[in-house]
């Protein structure tokens, strides 16, 4: 079985990662799409202040060993004879990893 | 270089795509030299059902490992615009900027959506990747289909019919694989492929490879030696023409002349250079190098070989060490087979004397090759020394090619191997990424009983 993999438009973009230790949880009921808001808390964007919810996570940028491609299964289009393959969408080069434990948002009475 | 596109001070949004989120996209490890030649021409994950599966290239290939993490990984697609968000802040950004305590989370959501320009979108989630090891390629069925129906004497009649399929191909199958059947067949790149196929010593003949009967091939080489000495060319500038001319008349079709010219030398075009004078034993491809060559009236446009004088005579001792010294008696140059051969044509296993080999075999080659005992390295093994010493066939061909079943093979001809006879014998095990001294350290122990004397490996 071969299974091939191309890159139909021969080039590729550059996706971001950013990487969270944990899962995502929404507790309220309405179906939200938003996660948090990120900062950037110095000139060139590598240290980052990510606020989600009570929580707020402190990350940095950093480039990848190695890059990673991004493959997308195509099968439809593409039906030769095995019918699974793979394109590639995007590289990333470089992830925002925020490993640093979240720090929670109290609020202290009496505060401003 | 892609990156979020933040500002200091200027908060944004970090959202899941309203259009949805996927999270079947699969992330493959690549240096950028792979990820070049992905994008230029692709590459492909080959296996079979009970395979791992592999990656291959155009000349390598690679094992596929899938690495989970507990992480959560956001992808995020960098759109148009993002590099330099917009300047306009409002009250809301303002807030953020020092790093809030004690924001209430209905604040906390109003100056989200007041937060300026436009959201941070993750498209794909995604807890794994894959990572790329490179590996030896695994060549295992390539041996038994080559091998399924080899080239020999009753070959010889195949036509090939229009459509390309040898006539007489019992059971609609015809004889040899193409490459790219082989190609599906084998967990290897076509560069590793085609490397195997020749160290293998396979034909294409018709667009089909397939191997050739041993004792058919070394037939053939021994006739097309008798025929330069005929034609009066020397071995090292033979022309194809002539031999496959002369050799048509027996049977032999030019493009398996041809193959046999392959495996036992090598091409030297010289287009002009004339084959019937020249008396130097250097390569044609020097004494053709006189510019435009001069044409030489018989060479017509025939491609010109140097048979390889290790290989013929490699292929001499073969044929000594199989009948044990019965086909001494038959060789070439005096016909008298006295002297030495009195012994009866000993079994393989038993081996020849060394010294009656040596003589044998010298008489075999042709004139002006001299056989040597460092061209059987890899063929034979010498034991006993003095006039006691024996001479045993052992090809390395016929060992296993996994590093770690040729030493076990290699330990129990033999308990004990000193470097010199058991490097020939490691040439052609190969493992990226480990040196031979590596794969040394991790199945054999060496050993020395003096510290002057030489090393000696055994098995761990």
């Amino acid at each position: 079985m071969i299974i091939p993999i191309t890159c139909p438009e021969g080039k590729v973009v550059e996706w971001v990662l950013v990487e969270l230790q944990g899962k995502i949880e929404s507790l309220t009921e309405e179906q939200t799409t938003e996660i948090g808001m990120l900062l950037s808390k110095d000139q060139e964007g590598k240290a980052l202040q990510l606020t989600i919810g009570y929580h707020q996570l402190e990350g940095k940028r950093v480039s990848l060993k190695k890059p990673m491609a991004i493959l997308s299964k195509s099968d439809s289009k593409a039906q030769q004879a095995g019918g699974t393959a793979y394109e590639v969408v995007g590289v990333i080069r470089h992830q925002y990893l925020f490993k640093t434990r979240p720090r929670a948002l109290i609020s202290k009475p009496g505060a401003r | 270089m892609a990156s979020l596109g933040l500002a200091p001070g200027q908060p944004r949004a970090l959202a899941f795509a309203p259009d949805g989120v996927r999270t079947d996209l699969r992330l493959l490890e690549v240096d950028e030299a792979l990820l070049a030649e992905i994008i230029a021409k692709g590459v492909a994950v080959k296996g079979g059902e009970d395979d791992e599966a592999v990656l291959v290239t155009s000349n390598k290939t690679y094992a596929m490992k899938h690495v989970e993490t507990t992480n959560l990984q956001l992808l995020v697609r960098p759109k148009e615009g993002m590099e330099g968000a917009e300047e306009k802040t409002t009250g809301g950004g303002q807030r953020f900027a020092n790093t809030g305590f004690g924001q209430g989370l209905m604040t906390q959501w109003e100056g989200f959506r007041a937060a300026s320009g436009a959201p941070v979108l993750v498209e794909a989630t995604n807890t794994s990747h894959i990572e790329l090891v490179e590996v030896a390629p695994r060549m295992g069925p390539l041996r038994a289909m080559l091998w399924e129906r080899p080239y020999g004497l009753e070959q010889e009649g195949e036509e090939m019919e229009v459509d390309g399929t040898a006539a007489g191909g019992g059971g609609g199958r015809a004889g040899g694989y193409t490459f790219e059947e082989l190609l599906a067949a084998v967990q290897a790149s076509p560069g590793e492929l085609l490397s195997a196929l020749e160290a293998e010593g396979a034909m294409r003949l018709y667009g089909r490879w397939r191997a050739v009967e041993g004792s058919y091939l070394g037939g053939l080489l021994e006739l097309l030696l008798l025929t330069c000495e005929q034609e009066g060319m020397p071995t090292c500038a033979v022309r194809e023409e002539v031999v496959a001319g002369s050799l048509a008349s027996d049977g032999y079709h030019p493009d398996v002349v041809r193959h046999c010219l392959k495996v036992y030398g090598k091409r030297v075009d010289g287009g002009g250079g004339s084959g019937a004078s020249s008396g130097t034993a250097s390569t044609t491809a020097g004494a053709g190098g006189s510019s435009g060559g001069g044409e030489d009236g018989a060479a017509g446009s025939g491609a010109v070989w140097a048979l390889d004088e290790a290989k013929v005579c490699v292929h001499f001792a073969q044929k000594l060490l199989s009948t044990g010294g019965a086909a001494a008696a038959a060789g070439r140059g005096a016909g008298t087979g006295a002297g030495g051969t009195a012994t009866t044509g000993g079994s393989s296993s038993r081996g020849m004397g060394l010294t009656e080999f040596l003589a044998a075999w010298s008489r075999a080659v042709p004139h002006g090759m001299k056989p040597s005992l460092d061209m059987v390295r890899a063929e034979a093994l010498v034991e006993g020394s003095g006039p006691e010493a024996r001479i045993f066939p052992f090809p390395a061909s016929s060992l296993p090619a996994d590093p770690a079943a040729r030493f076990a093979a290699l330990f129990l001809r033999r308990p004990r191997w000193e470097w010199s006879a058991l490097e020939p014998y490691l040439a052609g095990i190969k493992v990226p990424g480990q040196s031979v001294e590596a794969l040394l350290m991790r199945f054999a122990r060496a050993s020395q009983p003096t510290p002057s004397a030489p090393l000696v490996y055994s098995a761990r």
